[in-house]
């Protein structure tokens, strides 16, 4: 039985020689079977829109359909001029390849709440606004809804935002990589010791502590609409997890980018689809794995 | 007739009474303002202070103490041990920081015979500089768990005061600071060179039995790739740091050796480079080893603790002889289930420490599944948990548990004494933090777990300082009388 291939990726920023070794790795041979999703933040607001462009434009050959969706750090009007490249941010698609059927609905930005204040960033919503949040979640009923009359085998979430409680703990989103460090130092030390983290910690650092960064709207629209398979990136930290619940298989994607974590970067999902299962495995942009250890630390750490 | 004392059925032991002797003989007799207790945990520091507190209200010389304890939970503690044992001895607990509340805590001290608040020091810091209480509104100060009164910054300013309690040291009304023995004596000589002349340590090693742990030989694992993994880490790590000390060396820059973490800080890079006269590539160089610095000593912790689900998250993953790894059972959890086992089959309570929350989870996780645990059979508190959760879980394991797996969110001030034995999984950053950790069960044993190779080296130390400060001498041995 033939396959649906879907490449998950999301937090790019930019970074075109991780987009050049995916696009190496993939390569031609499967292209026509292969759905390429981009759960949001392409680029980086300082980079021109020519960047997005390339990155789109260089995945766009290596399969059949490409979905984007903007993140907090992409304009939110961006817009792809390539043929096989759809924008499902608060929009859907159906892919059928003849013999899965798949639905797909997503939703861009993310909730002001998950970044750091002092990072203003283009595509930003705050839930907590009662307009605000109501209109979300209108756009992701009709959007299901739409899906739904179309009677596809699965139906797929992608968003930049995770959902409240589901691999997004983290504090709040930050590219800049010594604050990031800054945090990695905290964790050597273990538990919460202010006192011995200080040393390390600039005077001027905005002081945060982990918490829940994910979206509350989301979390209700999943637990009442049970998408088959959640897809989203945003919090660099948790990227690489995966939950399951008794409807819904949830995966952070983040991050392809090299940085801000160093280790858990270079990341990307490979979800199989067929009629009767989903099976999905997380992979790295790793070109050289079988030389040895030292070597390998040497090279990419 | 006396306002406050033990109440009936409770006695000081034997060794307690002449110590809450020779602190009122401090404070009255000797006019002393602070006195500094180190006694070994679970000797009763607590029931010292309250005893001396009991006689100084009879006295007369206090009407209002204000007790300042490192965390929410062991406020509550404090405050239900005080009841339990003292009559008179009221306390009002962690009070809610709005103005309109201050006054009515103010109007509850007047009326209600409390003998004072207990509060943690990070709301003392609030309080104070809100200046909703100050000085004068006490005649005594307590401090439990004083050993982070003073903080080491670095090598210039050496020790300073913590920032939840500066200010407390040029409060001149009589204060009390109950640290543990195994305080290192720089801290000790630090917080006493903070506080001033009119400053006494009181410090006994109490030889009593029934607080000396076994420390046994630690269990050894043979894994032999973790060691390949963990020598290559640790040698890349040698590397850095040697390189960045030779830059450090060829600048004439000193300090920062102890915690290069810090040239972390742009402000600090900034500021070397202009007195220094860094070049930007010699900037740059500097921050990049740092990065890998820092990034080895996850990875060797990952790999030290069981950390597989970082580890297969990581680019490491892909890695051949990582990815074989990863593909087997963690041998040291498997040890790990094997030794709570026996125990657990001698009815034994067992209380597992790990350093990292993430580690803990999976300590829970596992011997939950293999030794088909029920969720009242274990118990994990870490600081995820808020404090009252902490402290109902901790009761729990006190009466139905049978394992406690916690990080160092228990490491002061909770006594733990109705555990038979303490596997220290991982083990904390320093020694002082380890004899904390060690002292919260009531004798019994301390295991420890290690890798055969790098990691059976240092653990043996660790066991061997261990076993050293058990059967240390007395603390006038350590020569701290010339700080006074």
């Amino acid at each position: 039985m033939k396959n649906l291939d879907l490449i998950a990726i999301s937090d790019i920023y930019a970074d075109i020689d991780r987009v050049k070794g995916i696009v190496s790795m993939l390569g031609q041979s499967e292209r026509e079977n292969r759905t390429i999703v981009i759960a949001g933040d392409i680029s980086i607001k300082t980079a021109s829109e020519h960047h997005a462009q390339n990155i789109l434009s260089l995945l766009s050959k290596v399969c059949k359909d490409l979905f984007y969706l903007p993140g907090d750090s992409d304009n939110k009007d961006f817009a792809a001029n390539i043929s096989n490249a759809k924008n499902l941010d608060r929009r859907n698609y159906i892919v059928d390849d003849g013999e899965v059927k798949v639905g797909l609905l997503g939703l861009g930005g993310a909730p002001t709440h998950s970044v750091r204040s002092d990072e203003p960033l283009p595509y930003l919503w705050d839930e907590n606004i009662p307009v605000v949040g109501e209109g979300l979640s209108t756009e992701l009923k009709i959007n299901i809804e739409k899906v739904v009359q179309g009677h596809p085998d699965y139906i797929i979430l992608v968003t930049h935002s995770p959902p409240y409680g589901i691999a997004d703990r983290s504090k709040p989103i930050t590219l800049r990589e010594m604050a990031v460090l800054e945090d990695l130092v905290e964790e050597l030390k273990g538990e919460a010791k202010p006192e011995l983290a200080e040393a390390a910690v600039p005077k001027k650092k905005v002081m945060t502590s982990p918490r829940h960064l994910g979206s509350r709207i989301l979390r209700e629209f999943v637990r009442f609409y049970k998408p088959d398979v959640h897809i989203f990136g945003h919090v660099h930290k948790e990227g690489g997890k995966a939950k399951f619940d008794e409807a819904t298989r949830f995966f952070n994607v983040s991050h392809l980018c090299s940085l801000p974590y160093r280790l858990t970067g270079r990341k990307f999902l490979k979800i199989k689809i067929s009629k009767d299962n989903i099976s999905a495995t997380f992979d790295h942009i790793i070109p050289e794995r079988n030389i040895p250890f030292h070597d390998f630390i040497e090279k990419y750490l | 007739m006396d306002v406050c004392g033990l109440r009936e059925g409770f006695n000081l032991r034997e060794y307690q009474e002449p110590l809450v002797n020779e602190t009122l003989k401090e404070f009255e007799d000797k006019a002393k303002q602070n006195v500094f207790i180190s006694l070994p945990q679970g000797t009763g520091k607590t029931v010292i202070a309250l005893a001396a507190l009991s006689m100084m209200v009879n006295d007369g010389n206090v009407r209002k103490v204000l007790v300042l304890i490192p965390r929410r939970v062991l406020v509550n503690q404090w405050v239900d041990k005080a009841q339990e044992m003292f009559y008179g001895l009221g306390l009002i607990k962690n009070p809610t920081l709005s103005k309109e509340s201050i006054e009515k805590i103010r109007g509850w001290l007047k009326h209600s015979g409390a003998v004072g608040i207990a509060m943690t020091m990070q709301s003392f810091k609030s309080i104070t500089k809100k200046e909703y209480f100050a000085e004068k509104d006490f005649d005594m100060v307590i401090v439990d768990e004083a050993a982070d009164l003073v903080v080491s910054k670095d090598f210039i300013e050496g020790f300073r005061m913590s920032k939840y309690l500066k200010g407390l040291e040029k409060w001149q009304i009589p204060k009390l600071f109950l640290l543990p023995f195994h305080v290192r004596e720089k801290k000790i000589a630090g917080l006493i060179k903070k506080f001033g002349q009119s400053t006494t340590l009181i410090r006994k090693m109490v030889q009593e039995t029934q607080f000396m742990c076994t420390v046994r030989d630690p269990i050894i694992i043979d894994d032999p790739p973790i060691n390949i993994f963990v020598e290559t880490l640790q040698d890349n790590y040698k590397k850095i740091k040697t390189s960045v000390h030779r830059i450090l060396n060829k600048y004439g820059i000193t300090g920062y050796r102890e915690n290069l973490e810090t040239l972390l800080n742009p402000e600090t890079l900034d500021r070397l480079k202009k007195m220094y006269k860094l070049d930007d590539d010699t900037v740059q160089q500097i921050q990049v080893s740092i990065v890998k610095y820092i990034l080895i000593q996850h990875v060797e912790k990952w790999f030290l603790y069981s950390n597989r689900s970082e580890l297969s998250r990581s680019i490491l993953s892909v890695q051949k002889d990582v990815e074989k790894w990863l593909s087997y059972e963690d041998k040291k959890l498997n040890k790990l289930v094997e030794v709570v086992k026996s125990h657990l089959d001698q009815n034994h309570k067992i209380y597992v420490f790990s350093q990292y929350v993430a580690t803990a989870e999976l300590i829970t996780s596992f011997l939950t599944e293999k030794l088909s645990l029920k969720p009242r059979d274990i118990v994990m508190i870490t600081g995820m948990d808020e404090a009252d959760e902490q402290f109902e879980k901790l009761g729990s394991f006190k009466r139905v548990g049978k394992v406690l797996v916690t990080t160092p969110v228990f490491d002061k001030g909770t006594d733990i004494p109705q555990a038979n034995a303490i596997i220290v999984y991982t083990p904390p950053l320093n020694t002082e933090k380890l004899f904390q950790v060690v002292g919260r069960i009531r004798g019994g044993e301390v295991l420890f777990l290690a890798y055969k190779g790098y990691e059976e080296a240092t653990i043996d130390q660790v066991a061997d300082q261990l076993r050293k400060a058990f059967a240390a001498a007395t603390g006038e041995k350590f020569g701290l009388n010339s700080y006074l």
